[in-house]
């Protein structure tokens, strides 16, 4: 299921889909990277989830440098999926 | 928590770990990437061309079919200044262009008269020159009767040697009785005849000096005739008066119509292409002066987005470079783009170069340690811009899609 995941994250964004480049929040405009960042954050928090049930948690090291890049990847491929 | 290191990289755990940092490292390059080939911006603006509609003429706006935010095609009537002082001016300058043709028709008729006066002029010079061969003539005449009058008064004068001759030769024969008494009278009636024949040839010469005489006369008076009337010609074809001075300000009234001709149609007002109104404040009754803007149009035939670059991006926004370009009011539609130009000047910060005045330069003392690349305005041309939807000063946002030139 997780690779599966991944597997349809790349190629959503090999077929490049562009959408709007900011959200209208009641006649503010955010950036899509900020929305980029706050779903990455759940998503980190799911997977921190699926680690912790596969028992992997105290086997990942160093786990600041891991969920940082988890973060990080969730973030940039987000973006690269819905807003390249 | 015993377990050594070596033992950590050959496990699971450390695999995962490497994958999800190898992974997090490529999102970011292919992000980095993306953004590096594809500039975007979200410092942009919908902007267009507009105008201030001002009159050429003064007056009070009598016509107003306009409503602000209208739409207008070019040629319709946007307002109309009460014409009507306008029209009586044009109709004072087609009159006086009238009067100044009537002048030259009479003026024509002047001169026509005067050149005739010349040609009257030239048969009287004629005529002298006439006079003067007839003296001249005349002259001929009467030294031919002097001669002739000489030769009749040496042929009298010889016949009354003849008879007075004759008469002495008989009278002394009359004593002795040779002549008769008759015969002597005979010859004293003949001498008296004679030499009233010399007295009448002398005064026939007289006579024909005379004439001689009034020929000459005659002859000068022709001549001075001839000086007279040539000096008439003279004067006659210098008073002949051109129409040069009429003919030149023939122009001059015709651009006085032109121009009142301008004015008459420059009191209506129309569109001089596709436009919004804008900013229209006033209503019929308005006095207008010259110049003074009424209410601004929009050109609504070409729009643009004007998208403010760094100056690291500004290589990449080649003229004709296609753009996607999303507005903030309706983010689900994207418009298509193209590159027009990139601007070649902004503002110099005044924290970096001090301000510009006259005088000393002001430069300043502090510095940042970290600088901030300035922005140019990159001006976009909307493809095709549905009508109603773009408006100056929207919010958009714009990217750059060099690689999609076939879009």
């Amino acid at each position: 299921m997780w690779k599966s995941f991944v597997t349809s994250l790349f190629v959503t964004t090999i077929s490049g889909c562009s959408g709007p480049p900011t959200f209208n929040i009641l006649g503010s405009y955010f950036p899509s990277w900020l929305a980029c960042f706050g779903i990455a954050i759940g998503l980190t928090f799911l997977a921190h989830l699926l680690i912790t049930a596969k028992k992997l948690a105290d086997q990942l090291w160093p786990l600041s440098i891991v969920y940082t890049a988890l973060l990080c990847f969730f973030s940039c491929t987000l973006w690269m999926v819905f807003f390249e | 928590m015993q377990i050594s290191i070596p033992q950590r990289f050959r496990s699971k755990g450390s695999i995962v770990s490497a994958c999800i940092v190898v992974a997090a490292l490529v999102s970011a390059g292919l992000v980095l990437r993306g953004v590096a080939l594809y500039p975007r911006t979200d410092d942009a603006e919908v902007t267009a061309n507009f105008i201030g509609i001002a009159p050429v003429v003064e007056g009070p706006v009598v016509q107003l079919p306009i409503h602000d935010n209208d739409f207008v095609k070019k040629g319709d009537l946007l307002y109309k200044i009460d014409d009507r002082p306008y029209l009586y001016a044009l109709q004072n300058a087609l009159a006086a262009q009238m009067e100044l043709e009537g002048e030259i028709e009479n003026e024509s008729r002047r001169i026509s008269s005067q050149v005739n006066s010349v040609d009257v002029a030239n048969a009287g010079e004629q005529s002298a020159l006439a006079n003067e061969t007839r003296a001249a003539d005349e002259i001929e005449i009467a030294e031919a009767a002097i001669a002739r009058s000489e030769a009749a008064l040496k042929q009298a004068q010889a016949d009354e040697n003849y008879a007075i001759g004759n008469f002495h030769r008989v009278q002394p024969l009359l004593d002795k009785g040779f002549v008769t008494e008759d015969d002597v009278h005979k010859a004293r009636t003949t001498a008296d005849a004679k030499t009233a024949a010399v007295d009448q040839a002398k005064s026939q010469l007289q006579l024909a000096k005379a004439s001689l005489l009034s020929a000459s006369a005659q002859k000068q008076q022709a001549v001075a005739q001839i000086s007279q009337s040539r000096a008439e010609v003279k004067e006659s074809a210098h008073s002949v008066l051109v129409l040069a001075p009429l003919l030149a300000q023939r122009e001059q009234r015709a651009a006085a119509v032109r121009l009142a001709q301008y004015n008459y149609e420059q009191c209506s007002v129309v569109a001089p292409f596709d436009a919004r109104v804008t900013n229209l404040t006033t209503s019929e009754g308005q006095y207008v002066n010259v110049g003074k803007q009424l209410f601004t149009l929009i050109d609504n035939r070409i729009w643009w987005v004007l998208a403010n670059f760094r100056e690291s991006q500004i290589s990449h926004t080649q003229p004709g470079t296609p753009v996607d370009v999303f507005l903030m009011s309706d983010s689900s539609r994207k418009y298509h783009g193209i590159v027009e130009s990139a601007s070649f000047g902004v503002t110099p910060d005044p924290d970096v170069v001090g301000k510009l005045s006259e005088g000393l330069p002001d430069a300043q003392r502090t510095l940042n340690w970290v600088r901030l690349a300035s922005r140019y305005p990159v001006r976009v041309r909307i493809i095709d811009p549905p009508p109603g939807i773009f408006r100056v000063g929207q919010v958009a946002v714009v990217v750059m899609r060099p690689g999609h030139r076939d879009r």
